[in-house]
């Protein structure tokens, strides 16, 4: 049903690389960890326009969600849920239209401490399984829970410096079967400048022993965006 | 397929693998399901030509990942964008010229991420014959960003006078409203580029709504982040036929903080007939009749990710479609498409029915490729469902060549495949004795057994009230074929048993403890009454209670009558507002629950990812249901009965066209069957067209027998295709005698009427 055209399959002309060199030029810029630039594909604040239901699911200790406004203004998602120490993890994903990006970048604020981490699915069936908090730079590269403070705190993921494994590559997930693979020690042949991302799944531990336990908690997301770094952003 | 990550991903302590299990199977059983009907398709798709003045263009960036749309320059001075799919597929779109000449289009492709290729060349169109320019509309133009509107000077053509908008924030939307003053069929925007100042919009949608005040939608077709700079080129965005009073233009962001956007003018184009024109009624309803036909009927302005509505779209993205090549979805796609004057679509079943395998035993097949459904099991639904088809397709087309076209694998005609069909129901289903018969161990019923219709989280099976219905309702499209061909015999044969398979069909499914019908009997004798509101609304659609009977059932559903034991009683019936939850008797109270449960992936304990009223099957709600329930109210409570239930639908459609998938507390969006795999959700938009109008295919010609509510003064359809020719239909409380003029019928709003294939029309007596 679906029909190939090999003869366009390695056209890169010289004009297309200036084009693409221009977009990167006028395209909103994020900021990396490492202060370069980077090109926002997408963002959500959660603006009144935006059905959420399209794209929000949660699972597993979580109890459900809600999009909520600031009292000084802006929107945010509230996710409620309560760890229960045999159900320590809260699923939030993200379902996206297949999508190419390299960096993550989330903010959230927590009501008790919460160990963060999370998963790319791309359409092809693999899976990116991104450092937790903490391991990805902000804990001085140890996991630790995300601050219960009350304030809002950024979560940065770069592929591939913050990626812990990679699984699936190449091979067609059965639904029926889980663990799809051995994680794929080789990422060479990951071209991450030309992904499809069709998920994010954000994965909120409790701690085992966390007073949290049993009782009703709130992580919010203030925003989600998805960029790519400007030296990969395009072929 | 919407996959777990792996099982890496989860924490054993969460127990969400077997639900993301559920998750998977059910999309890759979709998935595997059309890859079984590819099997049965050796060849390309035979789309049709298009008409004169218009060109199928066909673009394909192979090396992108991620979801893409098209920008096509059509080498006239516009440009005309696609909607997103996967960069892989083929994207074909059908554009109109409206000058002849000899073209060079060529298209850029847009990644979501910002990737843009550069040009490419097609082959040079020849344009011989052109189309006919939509008029431009008159419209009102209100900017507005960060809470300040601007009302803004704008005739067809002219140039708008302003500075553009610079929103407050980089991240802060903005918008153009622009107002047609009433709901208006809208087959283009126009945006046009300002030579200086600010730029052209970088990222934008557009939304539609009935009044400018919203509720807004999004045309989700028409989303277009990094377009790329137009270069002075007018953007054509195609809107096919929406029904709107205001469209509306949204940035949701621009480049940096500072910058803004702007336009030299806007033009709707349009004004046409909406195609299903409901007399006297709101504006409103003039909008949801056509708009949920054109999201849920052709899916005209829906992401089809393999930019082909025959396909699904994954979540977020998911919308309508027009059918599945699947023989259980070929009843249902007839009534869809077999009226439809552009031949694509028609073109594209009759291809699939001919394909589809009808075996040596005479069972048809679930696809080409399996003779189950999903490889799972048998349904045997499907014989009933191929013949309907059949019938219904030429009963409607009146092209015989269809009934003559051949299996290109066994040399068969499908008339042959379809009596066939016919005779495996009456006689190795025992059709003959007024009831079928599920035959083999895997089809009893029982709770080893492993279901048999599209409802196949149940056991439906052995005396399985489903498929008796459907089988009825095949004896009588069956008899009018035959008749049509001039088999009277063989027609009275069939119209002969209809009323044996009625008194059986009553005398063994009617529970009276419950005042409706059960689903089944297995082979066990255990009757399986689980309050199912499908099996019921198809019973009184088709006509098979008696008066008392559908007055028990419509009071059950309606709320007014309890039946004990259930667990959704009263308005929670209903609290879906589309349709009435499948069942209203939990599964769980069966012993043990008649359902199939995936090797325990589904779990239908409360909390558990298939509890009562968190998926489809159970307690959720599938839309196409409304279908059914709106014939059977017409039928045996009026017409009055049946708006009031639309109404029902039309106040969810209002709150975002019905675009919604939900997902339960353990992530599956399930709970509720409208999008996505879904195409029979374009049946209820079809109620106008035979239900309101009456339209149904005969032997002699196509029956038209109005039931308009009180306050609807007239329906219309502007283009309904019968016998070679497109008509325009009107039944009209005014009119005393029916008219014909030119392709222009007109009945009286009550009576029943017949259209010939020469074109006349005579009182009916059927």
């Amino acid at each position: 049903m679906t029909s190939r055209h090999p003869f366009r399959s390695l056209r890169i002309t010289p004009l297309g690389a200036v084009f693409s060199v221009l977009l990167v030029a006028e395209a909103p810029m994020a900021r990396g960890e490492d202060g370069d630039s980077a090109r926002v594909a997408y963002r959500e604040t959660f603006p009144a326009f935006h059905n959420p239901h399209r794209f929000i699911r949660t699972a597993a200790a979580a109890d459900g969600w809600e999009v909520l406004e600031e009292p000084g203004g802006g929107r945010f998602l509230r996710v409620t849920l309560t760890p229960q120490a045999d159900r320590l993890r809260a699923l939030v994903i993200w379902d996206l239209a297949p999508l190419q990006f390299n960096r993550l970048a989330v903010r959230m604020r927590s009501d008790a401490p919460i160990f963060l981490s999370g998963v790319g699915n791309d359409r092809f069936g693999n899976a990116y399984f991104f450092k937790p908090y903490g391991e990805a730079g902000e804990g001085g590269g140890k996991r630790v829970p995300l601050p219960a403070n009350g304030q809002w705190t950024d979560y940065r993921i770069e592929f591939p410096r913050d990626l812990v494994k990679i699984t699936g590559r190449g091979r067609e997930v059965s639904p029926f079967v889980f663990g799809s693979g051995e994680a794929l020690a080789d990422w060479e042949g990951v071209d991450f400048t030309n992904l499809g991302i069709k998920a994010i799944f954000f994965h909120l531990d409790t701690p085992a022993k966390s007073p949290s336990l049993g009782r009703p908690m709130h992580v919010d997301f203030q925003f989600l965006e998805l960029s790519s770094a400007a030296a990969l952003a395009s072929p | 397929m919407n996959m777990p990550a792996t099982e890496e991903d989860f924490d054993r302590r969460t127990g969400c693998v077997s639900a993301w299990s559920l998750w998977g199977s059910m999309r890759g059983l979709f998935a595997l399901l059309m890859t079984l009907v590819l099997i049965g398709l050796s060849a390309p798709c035979l789309l049709a030509s298009p008409k004169p003045g218009m060109a199928t263009l066909t673009a394909s960036e192979a090396t992108r990942k991620e979801m893409v749309y098209y920008v096509w320059n059509t080498g006239d001075g516009r440009l005309v964008p696609t909607a997103q799919g996967f960069a892989e597929a083929s994207a074909k779109i059908e554009i109109p010229w409206f000058e002849k000449g000899r073209f060079s289009p060529a298209w850029r492709s847009v990644g979501l991420s910002g990737f843009t290729s550069d040009s490419q060349p097609v082959r040079a169109v020849t344009i011989a014959e052109t189309s006919a320019r939509p008029p431009a509309l008159p419209v009102t133009l209100t900017a507005s960003a960060g809470g300040k509107s601007q009302s803004l000077s704008a005739n067809p053509g002219e140039t708008i006078v302003w500075d553009g908008l610079r929103p407050g924030g980089e991240w802060e939307p903005s918008f153009l409203v622009v107002d047609l003053g009433k709901p208006q069929t809208v087959e283009w925007l126009v945006l046009r580029p300002a030579t200086d100042g600010l730029p052209f919009p970088r990222h934008f949608l557009i939304e539609s709504a009935v009044a400018p005040t919203g509720p807004w939608y999004p045309v989700v077709s028409a989303n277009f982040p990094f377009f790329p700079d137009p270069a002075g080129l007018d953007v054509w965005i195609p809107l096919r036929g929406l029904v709107a009073g205001a469209l509306r233009v949204v940035v949701p962001w621009v480049d940096a903080p500072a910058a803004g956007w702007t336009l030299a003018g806007v033009d709707v184009l349009g004004s046409g007939e909406p195609l299903l024109q409901p007399g006297g009624t709101a504006a409103g309803d003039l909008a949801t009749w056509n708009n949920l036909w054109l999201n849920f009927g052709v899916a005209a302005n829906e992401v089809h990710q393999k930019f082909d509505p025959w396909w699904e779209t994954d979540r977020p993205l998911d919308g309508g479609m027009v059918c599945i090549g699947s023989c259980e979805w070929f009843a249902w796609g007839a009534l869809k498409v077999s009226w439809l004057e552009a031949e694509a679509n028609p073109d594209r079943l009759e291809e699939l029915i001919a394909r589809n395998p009808v075996d040596a035993e005479g069972f048809a097949w679930a696809s080409g490729g399996s003779d189950k459904h999903l490889g799972h099991s048998r349904h045997f639904t499907t014989n009933a469902l191929y013949a309907t088809a059949v019938a219904h397709h030429y009963l409607v087309r009146r092209d015989r060549a269809f009934l003559d076209a051949k299996d290109p694998k066994t040399g068969e005609t499908i008339l042959s495949k379809a009596r066939r069909a016919m005779d495996y129901q009456l006689g190795t289903l025992g059709g003959r004795s007024g009831l079928l018969t599920l035959p083999g161990k895997e089809h009893d019923g029982t709770p080893e057994s492993a279901g048999t219709n599209y409802w196949d989280f149940w056991l439906f099976g052995y005396e399985c009230a489903y498929t008796n219905a459907f089988f009825y309702e095949s004896l009588r499209v069956m008899a009018e074929l035959e008749e049509a061909l001039g088999d009277t015999a063989r027609a009275e044969e069939l119209r002969a048993l209809r009323p044996k398979v009625r008194a059986a069909f009553n005398d063994k499914f009617w529970n009276p403890a419950t005042g409706r019908y059960t689903g089944w009997i297995d082979a066990a004798g255990v009757s399986h009454d689980f309050g199912f509101t499908f099996v019921n609304a198809m019973a009184l659609a088709f006509g098979l209670p008696d008066e008392a009977q559908a007055a028990e059932v419509l009071a059950w559903l309606d709320g007014t009558r309890t039946v004990e034991g259930d667990d959704s009683t009263g308005a929670d019936i209903y609290a879906f507002g589309f349709a009435p939850r499948a069942n209203t008797r939990d599964a769980r109270h069966g012993t043990p629950p008649p359902v199939n449960t995936w090797n325990g992936a589904l779990k239908i304990e409360p909390g558990g990812n298939s509890a009562f009223g968190k998926m489809i099957q159970n307690g959720g709600a599938i839309f196409y249901v409304s279908y059914y329930d709106l014939h059977g109210r017409r039928r045996y409570a009026g017409a009055d009965n049946a708006a009031r239930r639309f109404d029902g639908i039309q106040e969810e459609f209002a709150k975002d066209q019905l675009r919604r998938d939900p997902a339960n507390a353990n992530g599956n969006s399930d709970v509720v069957g409208i999008l996505r795999e879904f195409p029979e959700s374009g049946l209820v938009p079809y109620y106008f067209v035979d239900g309101l109008l009456g339209l149904r295919p005969a032997a002699r010609g196509m029956l038209i027998a109005p039931a308009l509510p009180t306050d609807m003064p007239s329906a219309t359809v502007s283009d309904f295709y019968f016998s070679g020719k497109s008509w325009e239909i009107t039944a009209d409380r005014t009119a005393k005698q029916p008219h014909v003029e030119g392709r222009d019928v007109t009945v009286p709003a009550s009576g029943t009427w017949l259209l010939t294939p020469e074109g006349q029309v005579v009182e009916s007596h059927d």
